[in-house]
């Protein structure tokens, strides 16, 4: 086991390490240089300002500082913001992701294993197909479109009604996160549900499930103790990209929604050619994910038996 | 009732007996016939060669072009344009729906095809090498492909838009170098399993040579998992132009695709929502009939699923 989670350590410190290389490298592959924009100045100051942001000095060197500033936590200042610090903005505004992205994930898995179960146990019946239909719309809709079509309707009962059901944009009380955190989390329903029926079904026709009602366990034992642990494993494994599709997804949400988080920050800095921004960010998402990813996987290896014991044959 | 499926008395007669009468198909036309069964993904089928028909032919069916403005409408828009011969009607610009939709619609399965063939060209020969030769070369390639897989494609995806500038052909370089990393990793795993069967090994004793092995053997036989795979990502890479459109690095005006036509619609969602919801219906309904036919697929082709 512990040669597992070591193994798993040092992948992701490897991946950290090419993501923020493949980001330096692309830094440097952008055109011009960072005081291009300006108004023409004099070389003798423009060379000043090289000296100052240590690019006159060899690449090689560069790349060290860089990643000795990563290491650190140092991931530069904004080009367009004066005086903020990219961790600063990161600090300021990912928080606000973070409770959406929460509150996302946790209706989609919730919601998902839910859906999944019921219809697994309705086999081809009404309960089956409705869950199977919301779980291939909730793959087809793109989040922005469910959003804006929430938006949309909540707008039109409001008009007709005189009486506004949900706040429809900007961030505050806990309503106001309810429309953005399903849009968001609508495809990590859909994708649970799916997974969730199918390996339920298979669960349900095991042996043990068998034996179970042959003593007599009520439909709801069975479901809760012998069928879920068994069938919820596939799930675990899909946290990850789900984390990732939620994280990614609220790029766009939190820009519908005008909720002030690092998604909706991050677009508009991309607009803006906030390079350093962009980058610090993408830096810091990527961070994040393969942290997560590395979670998932350690705590997989703690769930699942059957992976333990293979470590373990391996180490032997 | 003479079909010759049915059961006749052959008499005593042993090579009449063992005759086969039946004709033999081959694993493609199974599939096939087990996929005409499928009611859902026929439909679909239909829909999904309707709506290319449309793409390709759309934009010539009224005489407005996609780029054409009009600011006699733009300035005094009412909902009279509709009948104006404008089917869709006309956006901020006076231009005209119908026209932009089905030109949009092309870009994005323009996009969608060029994208999962090379996807599905990198990857099936990234991870059919790495089956086949196997040993250490395997594991390196195997452990890139790995790291690979844990950055979030979404990312590097907006990154290598920013360096090299927005345009359809980024797109499609973006999402080809982003999405082979799983296909690889299947290919690689069905060739590992198909290498050990017997009609390889028969091959390899009468001396053909690895390349072979791959091109005539490993290759053919999981090209139902590819292209399986292929008809499920297509959904996926049109949801992603569509966001990236959205997030406005897509596709530069005055072109446009779905995912930037829902865009520019969402700005007037309230004043004028058909800009919005004729774009995006028809994204959601492009990738709804892709799932559903690479789910009949799936069905029709993996012997996994067989009963």
């Amino acid at each position: 086991m512990t040669k597992y989670i070591l193994k798993r350590i040092m992948y992701s410190i490897i991946t950290l390490w090419l993501i923020a290389t493949i980001t330096f490298a692309l830094i440097h592959c952008l055109p011009g240089d960072p005081f291009a924009s300006a108004k023409a100045i004099p070389p003798a100051i423009k060379a000043e300002m090289m000296a100052k942001y240590g690019l006159d000095k060899p690449i090689y060197q560069q790349y060290g500082i860089y990643l000795n500033n990563l290491v650190h936590g140092n991931l530069g200042m904004s080009m367009r913001q004066r005086g903020r610090t990219v961790i600063g903005i990161i600090e300021t505004h990912f928080p606000y992701s973070l409770d959406i992205g929460l509150k996302a994930i946790i209706f989609g898995t919730v919601f998902g294993i839910l859906m999944g179960i019921i219809s697994a146990l309705n086999r081809g019946r009404k309960w089956d197909t409705f869950s199977l239909m919301i779980a291939i719309i909730g793959v087809s809709v793109p989040s922005f479109i469910l959003a804006g079509l929430f938006q949309y309707l909540v707008i039109f009962i409001g008009n007709l009604t005189g009486y506004n059901i949900l706040p429809v944009a900007g961030y505050g009380s806990f309503e106001s996160t309810i429309l953005p955190s399903i849009a968001l989390g609508l495809f990590p329903v859909a994708m649970v549900t799916r997974m969730m029926r199918a390996s339920m079904i298979e669960v349900l026709s095991q042996d043990y499930v068998k034996t179970a009602k042959a003593k007599g366990v009520s439909p709801t034992g069975i479901v809760m103790k012998h069928a879920l642990r068994n069938s919820i494993m596939p799930i675990i494994t899909y946290m990850g990209p789900m984390i990732a599709a939620i994280m990614t997804g609220s790029f766009v949400i939190e820009k519908i929604f005008a909720i002030p988080g690092l998604g909706k920050y991050f677009v508009e800095s991309i607009f803006n050619n906030d390079y350093t921004v962009v980058l610090g960010v993408t830096v810091f998402y990527a961070t994040f994910l393969t942290l997560m990813v590395l979670i998932v996987d350690i705590s997989y290896g703690f769930i699942d038996p059957r992976i333990r014991l293979h470590a373990k044959k391996e180490e032997s | 009732m003479n079909s010759k499926y049915d059961f006749q008395v052959v008499g005593n007669d042993i090579v009449e007996s063992e005759k086969i009468y039946s004709d033999n198909i081959t694993y493609w036309q199974d599939a096939f016939r087990r996929l005409k069964k499928n009611k859902a993904a026929v439909i679909c089928f239909w829909i999904i060669v309707a709506l290319v028909f449309f793409s390709i032919l759309g934009p010539y069916m009224n005489h407005y072009s996609y780029r054409e403005m009009n600011s006699a409408i733009s300035d005094q828009w009412n909902w009279s344009v509709f009948t104006q011969g404008h089917w869709f009607g006309t956006d901020e610009f006076g231009r005209d729906l119908w026209t932009r939709v089905w030109e949009g619609g092309r870009v994005s399965f323009l996009i969608a095809i060029t994208v999962v063939v090379s996807e599905g060209i990198i990857g099936s020969i990234y991870g059919g090498l790495a089956g086949l030769i196997g040993g250490k070369t395997d594991l390196i390639m195997m452990r890139i492909v790995e790291i690979l897989f844990v950055i979030p494609p979404m990312i590097y995806i907006i990154l290598l838009m920013i360096v090299m500038g927005p345009g359809i052909n980024t797109i499609i370089i973006a999402m080809a170098v982003s999405r082979w990393v799983p296909m690889a990793m299947i290919v690689r795993g069905e060739v590992l399993r198909i290498k050990e069967y017997e009609f390889v090994m028969a091959s390899r004793a009468l001396g053909a040579s690895r390349f072979r092995i791959l091109m005539k053997h490993l290759l053919p036989n999981t090209l139902g998992i590819i292209i399986v795979r292929l008809t499920l990502d297509i959904p996926g890479v049109i949801f992603t132009e569509a966001f990236l459109s959205f997030i406005g690095i897509g596709v530069p005006a005055p072109q446009c695709s779905l995912g930037s036509l829902a865009n520019t619609g969402y700005i007037q969602l309230y004043s004028a929502a058909y800009l919005f919801f004729i774009p995006s219906l028809l994204i959601s309904f492009v990738t709804l009939t892709f799932n559903i036919i690479g789910d009949g697929m799936r069905d029709a082709l993996d012997p996994k699923l067989r009963h």
